[in-house]
């Protein structure tokens, strides 16, 4: 059975992403020109209800962009901030400060977030794609900010839909002069993944 | 006295109960909400469902409450197993966004078709829709007082 449910598939799949995820910290440092972490890489392979269900703040409001891989390896792409994180990371890349009364991010703001999610989902896919050695299709990033559950539940639908397991593979990254955190999550059908680890192999 | 409790109804779950408690659900998208009341006897249950149909996807390892069509009859059906009467009870329904339109894969609004099956079963049963708060694409908290039926909504953009 070609599922990936034990302590060494995991670690294995954990080896396999970490170059594409390296290849997004270089970027990002490049794009901020500033030392840029990796704190955690976590790799689960779990039922999507319970991926939906374990989060501790489900109505605590994130800032997210959203890329779709569609065909073969059928995933979807997460890059997460808090709201304030977006706004600081924002300001990083644009050097323009304006002062806003409100949590809402301003326009600037929010056209700096969908620049940084091209270049780390731009980066991510890139090596993805080379490590696998096929091309990667994908849809235009989409952006929202909104409760974390919410974004969340539609692509744990279609996963429950086509399969019975997600691979979830989530990256944590920082900032720390600028004490900025910012998260990462590809999910994936826990076989589609496998298909393409396949190829690689 | 009795005291006011909170139960929370997570993703694939429905709960049935009475006055004073407050049923709750968080965050949800495109899954469905359903409240059904009792008026007289203060009593309802919610359900937290995912997607429309259960027909296909059988899995004796999932919840059946994921489902609209199957999760909801039985939540009705239980709902009238502790003595409520299906033709006293109303309904109202909440969720159901599109929370990405240009990610949708082959233009499917999932959101909507959870609503459309939530309503579907709520005809064939004749069970009232009193109201509702569906489609968009923002995200909803649901509380349900069952003391008097009212439901609070909580968006946050």
């Amino acid at each position: 059975m070609n599922t990936a449910q034990t302590i060494s598939d995991i670690q294995q799949i954990q080896e396999f992403v970490n170059k594409p995820i390296s290849e997004v910290i270089k970027s990002l440092q490049s794009l901020l020109k500033k030392d840029t972490k990796i704190k955690e890489i976590n790799v689960k392979i779990m039922d999507p209800i319970e991926y939906v269900n374990e989060f501790e703040n489900p109505e605590d409001t994130y800032v997210v962009s959203v890329l779709r891989l569609t065909n073969q390896t059928s995933g979807t792409l997460f890059l997460i901030f808090t709201s304030e994180d977006a706004s600081k990371i924002a300001k990083l890349v644009t050097n323009f400060y304006e002062t806003t009364l409100t949590e809402e991010l301003s326009n600037l703001e929010v056209s700096a977030i969908k620049e940084i999610a091209n270049i780390i989902f731009g980066a991510l896919l890139t090596s993805l794609s080379l490590q696998i050695n096929t091309d990667l299709t994908y849809s235009i990033p989409d952006y929202t900010k909104d409760m974390i559950r919410a974004i969340l539940d539609q692509f744990c639908a279609e996963i429950i839909n086509r399969k019975d397991n997600a691979l979830a593979i989530t990256t944590i990254f920082e900032v720390p002069s600028e004490n900025i955190k910012g998260k990462i999550i590809l999910l994936f059908d826990e076989n589609s993944f496998m298909k393409a680890e396949t190829i690689h192999e | 006295m009795n005291e006011k409790s909170e139960k929370y109804v997570k993703t694939g779950e429905a709960f049935v109960s009475k006055a004073p408690e407050i049923l709750i659900s968080l965050g949800v998208g495109s899954c469905v909400i359903v409240c059904l009341y009792e008026e007289n006897k203060k009593i309802g249950g919610m359900i937290h469902a995912m997607l429309p149909s259960i027909l296909g996807r059988e899995n004796p390892d999932k919840s059946e409450y994921l489902f609209v069509d199957k999760g909801l009859q039985k939540l009705i059906n239980e709902i009238e197993d502790i003595g409520c009467k299906k033709e006293d009870l109303t309904a109202k329904i909440i969720g159901g966004a599109e929370m990405f339109k240009k990610l949708s894969i082959n233009s499917i609004n999932l959101g909507n078709l959870n609503v459309n099956s939530a309503k579907m079963l709520l005809e064939k049963e004749s069970i009232k829709i009193i109201s509702e708060d569906t489609g968009g694409n923002s995200g909803r908290s649901v509380k349900f007082y069952l003391e008097n039926g009212q439901i609070e909504i909580i968006k946050r953009i």
